[in-house]
């Protein structure tokens, strides 16, 4: 185990604050994957997220010593990456393809994970809206909770519910189509 | 939780950049300057042990105090003297009083520090980023491609799935 | 003279079988696809993919060895791929396609080349799947799917040189049945 790894999280974040390069490697390789993959989710293109992911962490460097707490550090994340991809996509106009052709199939379930399906989800969610795909990745990637994401998005909780309905609901109807009946109600 | 809840979180589950992806940054960071650090933890520096620099501004402190006690000693007791002079000596004496407080009063104001601009994120990675990130033509074209051979492979399986379950009455025949 | 004359005809009748024969067995497995799309027109959902060489080969760039195991096996599996077609109707009431529809594709079917090798009819639910393969040896060059029932027609067709060994390895990231009971099924028959 690392000399990094071994100390406190609050003592890393100290000495990053300090101007402790290491620490603040530390502090990256932490919370790259969680940076990384909110960006990919969103825009659907490793090499922009990559981009936009040390975006963020160039940021954080510079206001390292306005965070407060190992629980600040990511809420902080969070936030600055959230509104980094809304700007990304509000810049670029982005949407992505999505074939949202129906077949109709019988439901197969496989044992192993059924690595095509999840990424056909992934897109269909990279085609919602920017805000309510932002919504999406924040509860089903990062585990938050509505009233959680409304503080990382500074929406009201009402409104992040809303954009969750409505796009469980659409993406349910598409998956029905896909996968047959009534395998996603 | 539902069977799409649960697919979202497969579909969406984190991933990792590249593997010198930590590498990039901190070459980057490098040639930042170090960063500043904020007036909260310049004041938490100031408040934290070693307990010697609570000791210092406390006694710093208590000769402030003190000398301030004394300066206002000093200065009532010149009053009070003043005071007995008027009184003594009736009206000059008033007269030569009232200078010493309007003289307070003409005194240009204290010279105020400039205030330290606010911190903000430095300019150059605006700068830097300000254009808007332009994907690979060839990268996008390769990728619509694989997600074109993606939804063939996906409609192709589903239906040999279909068959196959028909004619083994499985899906997976080898379990 | 006239009995030589037969000869000639009957081998030259046989040359040229051979020589029609043979661009099925040398050439890729693709399907004359272009008649069904007569249906679109009455379906009311269509899947129309055509995935060519030229996208497969734009498809492997994409992915990446060093990116991760999976997409290094991947690339590895769909690198014998010459091409994916699929035509795929979904109808809003029956009687919008015709057996001759399906017979249209079947007929392409009925060389030496390829095999069915799974035949599925659900009377009840009108519902038919039929697989065919063309083989050179052990080697697949390709699979046919054809699927239907009153309100639904699908006919896919993979052409390349497909390794069954490989094809397996593909169930879990695809979704693919394990295709070598299949091909053992075949080559009991």
């Amino acid at each position: 185990m690392s000399e990094a790894a071994a100390e406190r999280p609050e003592d890393v974040l100290a000495r990053s604050a300090g101007g402790d390069p290491s620490a603040f490697e530390s502090i990256v390789r932490e919370h790259q994957g969680m940076v990384f993959s909110m960006a990919y989710h969103f825009l659907r293109n490793r090499a922009l997220a990559e981009e936009l992911a040390q975006d963020v962490f160039l940021s954080l460097y510079q206001n390292i010593s306005a965070i407060k707490s190992p629980a600040h550090l990511v809420h902080w994340l969070r936030r600055v990456t959230s509104h980094r991809c809304l700007d990304q996509a509000r810049r670029q106009k982005l949407r992505s393809h999505l074939s949202l052709e129906a077949v109709q199939e019988p439901a197969v379930m496989h044992a192993q994970p059924d690595v095509i399906l999840s990424r056909r989800l992934a897109r269909m969610v990279s085609s919602l809206p920017e805000k309510a795909r932002m919504v999406v990745i924040l509860r089903y990637q990062e585990d938050l909770h509505p009233f959680e994401i409304a503080e990382v998005l500074e929406m009201p909780i009402n409104t992040v519910k809303s954009h969750l309905r409505r796009s469980l609901a659409m993406l349910r109807e598409k998956l029905s189509a896909t996968m047959g009946e009534r395998s996603y109600e | 939780m539902s069977k799409l809840d649960e697919e979202l979180r497969a579909a969406l589950k984190r991933e990792e950049p590249s593997a010198d992806f930590a590498y990039r940054v901190l070459a980057q960071v490098r040639t930042l300057p170090p960063p500043k650090p904020g007036w909260r933890n310049s004041l938490l520096t100031l408040l934290r042990p070693p307990k010697l620099v609570w000791v210092a501004a406390g006694l710093a402190a208590c000769l402030l105090i003190a000398l301030g006690v004394q300066g206002l000693r000093g200065y009532e007791r010149q009053a009070a003297e003043t005071q007995k002079v008027i009184a003594g000596d009736a009206r000059p004496a008033q007269q030569d009083a009232a200078p010493i407080t309007q003289g307070t009063t003409a005194q240009p104001p204290p010279e105020v520090a400039p205030q330290p601009e606010p911190e903000m994120i430095s300019r150059h990675i605006r700068h830097h980023r300000r254009s808007v990130v332009k994907e690979d033509p060839d990268e996008m074209e390769a990728r619509k491609a694989m997600e074109q051979l993606e939804l063939a492979l996906y409609i192709a399986s589903t239906k040999l799935n279909a068959a196959q379950k028909a004619v083994y009455g499985v899906d997976n025949p080898e379990k | 003279m006239n009995r030589y004359r037969g000869i000639l005809i009957k081998t030259f009748l046989i040359a040229a079988a051979g020589i029609f024969a043979a661009p099925v067995y040398g050439q890729d497995a693709k399907l004359d696809l272009g008649h069904l799309d007569g249906l679109a027109a009455k379906a009311s959902q269509v899947i129309d993919v055509t995935v060519d060489q030229k996208v497969i080969n734009l498809a492997l760039k994409f992915l990446s060895e060093k990116r991760s195991p999976d997409e290094a096996k991947i690339k590895e599996i769909i690198s014998g791929l010459k091409g994916v077609y699929v035509k795929s109707f979904e109808f809003e009431k029956e009687g919008e396609y015709s057996m001759t529809d399906i017979e249209s594709v079947r007929n392409q079917l009925k060389t030496p080349a390829w095999a069915m090798i799974v035949g599925v009819s659900s009377k009840n639910k009108g519902e038919n799947v039929d697989v065919y393969l063309a083989t050179t040896g052990e080697r697949v060059d390709g699979v046919v799917v054809i699927a239907s029932d009153p309100k639904h027609l699908t006919v896919v067709d993979m052409v390349g040189s497909i390794d069954p060994e490989k094809i397996s390895e593909l169930a879990g990231h695809y979704g693919m049945p394990k295709l070598d009971l299949i091909f053992h099924k075949k080559g009991k028959e």
